[in-house]
């Protein structure tokens, strides 16, 4: 029946390792490249999403959106008679029908004294997006329920839009929320967070250079292969509603949705299946994830929910989306002394899970990169906008901060006729300053050594011989480019009690278990899931690294709050810094138990114990004195026993005794079924952590591009990329080149192709895979991914995150790389996605205005 | 994406579909689907009634007969990249289909579906007119044969998303494409195709069809030139053509046939990764890189 059902569907989280070789050899696991276990279930077909799921033996209802058409728009008027008359139809809802029960959505990293827009899972008055909820339908199928929508009669007095972030900050701009305009905030900036440091306006007047541009980051869709997704059953013996949901955070989500529908947490169940991919966009609490919760206890059924392709588009936060006006001061040497941004950060109608950081904290307070930056300047405007909601998007903020300050450092070398590398080494924060404090005293970078990491990435590329070559082709009319880009970044969240002084709300550990069944099976639990990044194979390797028992041994329970008790989540490419370090933590602890137990069992204390392999031994070399207290220990218990035997009849369990040499699996069975424990030992082999780390840790790297530029097309080859990371130790370089891989594809797609375009009434331009332009393997270069290796002190596994470098750092490689190119052509600057026809058009551009001033100087004007 | 209620057949011969239509002239036919499903699933089109064209024995199979080679109308894009008879006999086929889209699309698009559907950045089009395709219809009231060049019909309206229907092509209501007859130029005649791709869709977002016979003295005696992707539907060069046929071919006279390609009196269409302006740009350059391709593959 239902329960059954559910544990069915959960229980395929807890993979037995089929695809990796079992034997004693698979000890020591950390670094190798283990193949994902996560594999054979996905290729056999035998994946279970969200869509997938049947939970209670009984079809869900099916739930759809009536979705406004209009950015912005008033409701004038709404008749659901018509639907709610057709068969099959169960129930149809509209914002005034929910205030009573359903509370606001909730954000988490709300900036102190930041007012928040009320955010309703149905808008009641006003639709402030395209695809912004205004009524649902509850139905048997989701035919009907499609037919039904259309069967609303609804009317709107549309109102003016606006969805560009520095647009909506002018004055006349049409306002998103009226309602707190005047009160709390000034027309759509929510926020204005100021960084200052040094002083920035001595370091201007006393530069050589100052260059400004103004930069776009442009809006983009995450775009996951499976579109969001919830299924809630209603259990009636328990009284507890189980949601399936693809999520990124499960244990965050089941907090939210207890608040926002005001019911007890232990009547909820949340459970994330297999989870087609998130990339920061499944990491926060939707209207829909509401809704179909809501529906779930209010109709006693199951309910479910799976998002259209396009509804994806219009209702699934996007990520960037910034316009940035900066200044950067430097010397004749190339010695950069200041920097000065001013940014508008779109946010959308609403405020998400971690919106506001984005901007303000991700990018505007790490702006300086790798660089000793003395001098900042940085206004950030968190700006309200007619669009779906903005937040985490794949590298969340580091990247428009990276693209930021790597195509700046770029013009200064052009500026000064210096070579990019160069200046970039002069700036380097040097190996020898870390831990370094940056300028705007948000950050202190653990580790790095910048200079080893690029010199790696040129060796790679054949920087020297790249220049070489482009010389050569420039003289026959063809354009190479060379472009470079250095990156950190923060990952592993992270120190709590700092980020709740900036609003962030939800702490920073992660929670961890191993536990070891009466026949030596070991269970991993862990509260940051996967979604396809393969952290069930990862997470072995860490505890098998420290259990030296086969990998084939251990299953993975994650995903579900059922199951694992506590958990924050998946993001900031924290899972292996924090929830590593917990089961690092975890299964330490587990085995110094499982030793004294073993010593125990053999009559030695736990010093004397050694383990290797699954094998618990006395050691060879005890002192005298120990040897002694053995032989004294087993005449005890022989004695004992004796008496027992003699007087009662009965026989007490001696494993061990007589014996040198323990088994794991033997020890699994005496600690949970020995008489008799080691001093104020608990049964069980169970070990629970919440690791809270110290700090953030700072990966760091270099992406080289080689692009070629078609000056006739516009078209842009990239030839080669190059990423050279150090993310610390490596776990698994076969998974760690995946994330590379994935993220650098993300990063070309925001470089060449990529962007969410509106219409002036505010609608997308395009809500489907036929529109928009995201990466292809057709599109791809073959990737060079290689690393560096600067373990960090912050966690004991010495590793730091590595799940969004390839988006960080490859769009400002790129456009370098084809600025580089066509400098000698008089480009200065592109805005991505660097599309044939803008590069072409930047090209002719140029070319005029070469041609304009050379007849100016030809007939002696003064060129102003 | 979740599309009305229709009704919903397959016949197993062309009689019996053609019964079937005599009683509903306003059924829809199916074909591989690509271009109707989508349509259907945004409720753009809501047809009533399907029929199924996948269990018709006669609108399957690739023929050479003695002066033409005949597809049948259900042949896929993939049948077309992988027969041996169209890779001896007619390459460009099997090289355009190549460029359509992916494998998955190409296993399901049909030639006479998407011949039917005549989308402005279709590939076929292009390729048929390039080839000097002749359409084979039947209908109720009896067979035809409509040549290529009078089978679209330019619309002014811009379509654009990759899902546009309407009436534009000469096919009637009731009536099927049985299957597509391309006669065999005798000589040697150089074809190629070249295509950019629309990033996202996977259409062209422009593509230039060449075909062209040499003579002994490298004179240009036989010409037929296709643009797709530029305007409202594909069409013929026919500045460039008649630049180049009764010429000897060099890379002046491409270059000239090339700038007149440019200056043919039809809409452009666009759309943000190619506005009209970029592709009426990039058509000189197309064609003469699709040209001068053409030609030197007549030189080894
Ligand atoms: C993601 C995607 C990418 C694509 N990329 C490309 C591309 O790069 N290049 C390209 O050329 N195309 C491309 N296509 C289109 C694809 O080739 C279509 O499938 C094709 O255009 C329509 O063919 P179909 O067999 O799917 O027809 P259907 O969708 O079944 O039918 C299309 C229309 O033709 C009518 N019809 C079908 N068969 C007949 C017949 N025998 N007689 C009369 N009428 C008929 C139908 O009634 C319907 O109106 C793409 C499609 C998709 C979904």
């Amino acid at each position: 029946m239902a329960a059954d059902d559910v544990h069915a569907v959960t229980s395929l989280r807890a993979r037995p390792d089929a695809a990796m070789p079992a034997g004693p050899d698979d000890a020591g696991q950390f670094g190798r490249p283990a193949r994902r276990r996560e594999d054979l279930h996905h290729l056999l077909g035998r994946g279970r999403f969200t869509d997938d799921i049947v939970a209670s033996g009984e079809d869900a209802l099916h739930l759809t959106i009536l979705r406004s058409p209009h950015a912005h728009a008033r409701i004038r008027r709404i008749d659901v008679a018509r639907a709610k008359a057709m068969p099959g139809v169960i129930e149809v809802l509209t914002g005034a029908d929910l205030t009573q029960n359903v509370g606001p959505l909730r954000a988490n990293w709300i900036w102190p004294r930041m007012p928040l827009p009320e955010h309703r899972a149905l808008s009641e008055k006003v639709a402030r997006y395209v695809g912004e909820g205004v009524a649902l339908v509850v139905a048997t199928d989701r035919y009907i329920a499609a037919d039904a929508l259309e069967a609303i009669d609804i009317d709107y007095e549309v109102l003016a839009a606006v969805t560009d972030p520095y647009r909506a900050a002018q004055a006349g701009a049409s306002v998103v929320h009226p309602e707190l305009d005047g009160a709390s905030i000034r027309g759509n900036v929510l926020q204005h967070v100021p960084v200052r440091a040094g002083n920035y306006a001595a370091a201007r007047r006393k530069a050589d250079v100052i260059v400004t541009q103004r930069l776009r980051n442009q809006n983009l869709v995450p775009g996951a292969m499976e579109p969001r997704s919830v299924h809630a059953s209603y259990d009636m013996t328990t009284d507890v509603v189980t949601i399936h949901l693809s999520s990124q955070a499960p244990h965050i989500m089941k907090r939210m949705l207890a608040q926002v529908l005001n019911v007890d947490e232990h009547r909820l169940r949340v459970i994330a299946p297999d989870v087609g991919g998130g990339f920061g966009a499944k990491l926060h609490l939707y209207p829909e994830d509401v809704l179909v919760t809501a529906m779930a206890f209010r109709l006693k059924r199951a309910v479910k929910w799976t998002s259209t392709r396009t509804e994806d588009f219009l209702s699934t936060n996007h990520g960037r989306d910034h316009v940035q006006e900066v200044e950067i001061c430097a010397t004749r040497d190339g010695t950069i002394t200041g920097l000065k941004a001013t940014i508008w950060g779109n946010l959308g109608a609403y405020v998400s899970g971690m919106g506001p950081g984005i901007p303000a904290v991700n990018c505007g307070m790490i702006l300086t990169g790798v660089y000793r930056i003395p001098n900042l300047h940085v206004d950030t405007n968190l700006m309200l906008t007619n669009t779906s909601r903005v937040d985490t998007y794949r590298g969340a903020g580091r990247p428009e901060a990276t693209y930021l300050i790597e195509t700046m450092v770029d013009r200064v070398a052009r500026r000064l006729g210096l070579d990019p590398v160069e200046v970039r080494r002069r700036n380097f924060i040097p190996p020898s300053a870390f831990p370094y404090t940056i300028a705007s005293h948000a950050f202190c970078y653990d580790s790095g050594d910048y200079p080893k990491n690029l010199d790696k990435a040129l060796e790679i590329v054949g920087y020297a011989s790249q220049r070489a070559k482009q010389e050569r082709l420039r003289k026959r009319g063809r354009y190479l480019g060379i472009g470079l880009a250095t990156y950190t970044e923060f990952t592993g969240i992270g120190n709590g009690n700092l980020l709740a002084m900036f609003g962030f709300d939800y702490g920073g550990w992660e929670y961890g278990r191993v536990l070891v069944h009466p026949t030596g099976t070991v269970e991993i639990h862990t509260g940051s899931a996967d979604q396809g990044q393969g952290h069930a194979t990862s997470y072995v390797q860490i505890v098998c690294d420290v259990l030296e028992i086969p990998a084939g041994q251990c299953s993975v329970v994650e995903g579900d709050t059922g199951r694992v008790e506590f958990g924050l989540g998946t993001f900031n490419s924290r899972s292996m810094a924090v929830g590593g370090a917990a089961l690092h933590e975890a299964a330490r602890r587990l085995l110094a138990k499982a030793k004294r137990m073993a010593a125990h069992a053999l009559g030695v204390t736990a010093d004397d114990i050694v383990y290797a392999k699954g094998i618990f031994s006395v050691r060879r070399e005890m002192s005298p004195f120990a040897q002694g207290s053995r032989v004294l220990r087993r005449g005890t218990r022989d004695l004992v026993g004796k008496v027992y035997r003699h007087l009662l009849g009965v026989q007490p369990v001696q494993v061990g005794a007589g014996r040198d040499k323990i088994s794991w699996e033997e020890v699994a069975r005496l600690a949970h079924f020995l008489t008799t424990y080691p001093n104020g030992l608990e049964p069980g082999l169970d070990e629970r952590v919440f690791h809270r780390p110290k700090d953030f840790v700072f990966p760091f790297g270099t992406y080289a591009a080689v692009v070629e530029v078609d000056v006739e097309t516009g078209d842009v080859d990239v030839r080669r990329l190059v990423a050279v990371d150090d993310c610390g130790r490596i776990i698994n370089p076969l998974l760690a080149r995946g994330q590379v891989h994935g993220g650098a594809a993300q990063g070309l797609g925001q470089a060449l192709l990529e962007q969410s375009l509106y219409t002036d009434d505010g609608r997308p331009r395009a809500a489907n895979w036929m529109g928009y332009a995201f990466p292809r393997a057709l599109h791809m270069p073959y990737i060079e991914a290689e690393h560096t290796v600067t373990p960090t002190d912050r966690n004991a596994l010495g590793v730091k995150g590595i799940g969004e470098s390839g988006s960080i750092c490859t769009p400002p490689a790129i456009v370098n790389a084809v600025l580089d190119a066509l400098s000698p052509l008089g480009v200065t600057h592109l805005d991505m996605p660097l599309l044939p026809e803008q590069v072409l058009s930047a090209i002719s551009t140029a070319r005029r205005e070469r041609s304009r001033s050379v007849d100016a100087i030809g007939s002696g004007a003064v060129a102003t | 994406m979740i599309s009305c209620e229709f009704e919903y057949c397959k016949p197993d011969s062309l009689p019996a579909l053609m019964q079937i239509l005599t009683m509903y002239p306003e059924a829809t036919l199916l074909a591989g689907g690509h271009a109707l499903l989508p349509a259907m699933k945004s409720r753009e089109i809501r047809p009533e009634r399907l029929v199924d064209l996948a269990a018709i024995p006669e609108l399957r199979g690739i023929r050479r007969g003695s002066d033409a080679i005949q597809i049948g109308a259900m042949v896929t894009t993939a049948e077309v990249e992988h027969s041996s008879l169209l890779k001896e006999a007619l390459p460009l086929l099997p090289d355009a289909a190549k460029v359509i889209s992916d494998p998955l699309i190409r296993n399901r698009a049909t030639i006479g579906g998407s011949l039917a559907q005549a989308e402005p950045s279709g590939d076929w089009p292009a390729i048929a007119l390039a080839v000097g395709a002749i359409i084979h219809l039947t209908g109720v009231n009896g067979e035809r044969a409509v040549p290529i060049d009078d089978f679209f019909q330019i619309e002014t309206t811009p379509a654009g998303n990759g899902l546009a229907v309407g009436r534009r092509t000469v096919v009637a209501r009731s009536e099927v494409i049985t299957h597509v007859s391309i006669p065999l130029v005798q000589g040697e005649v150089r074809r190629s195709y070249l295509k950019r791709m629309h990033p996202a869709s996977g259409f062209a977002l422009i593509g230039v069809a060449v075909a062209l016979r040499l003579d002994q003295d490298r004179r240009c005696d036989w010409c037929r030139i296709a643009i797709t992707g530029a305007a409202s539907a594909a069409f013929r060069a026919l500045k460039a053509e008649r630049c180049l046929v009764g010429t000897a071919i060099s890379g002046e006279i491409i270059r000239e046939a090339s700038m007149l390609a440019g200056e043919e009196n039809v809409e452009f269409i666009g759309d943000p990764f190619g506005s009209s302006a970029y592709r009426r740009q990039m058509l000189p350059v197309y064609l003469r890189r699709a040209l001068s391709t053409a030609i030197e593959s007549a030189l080894v």
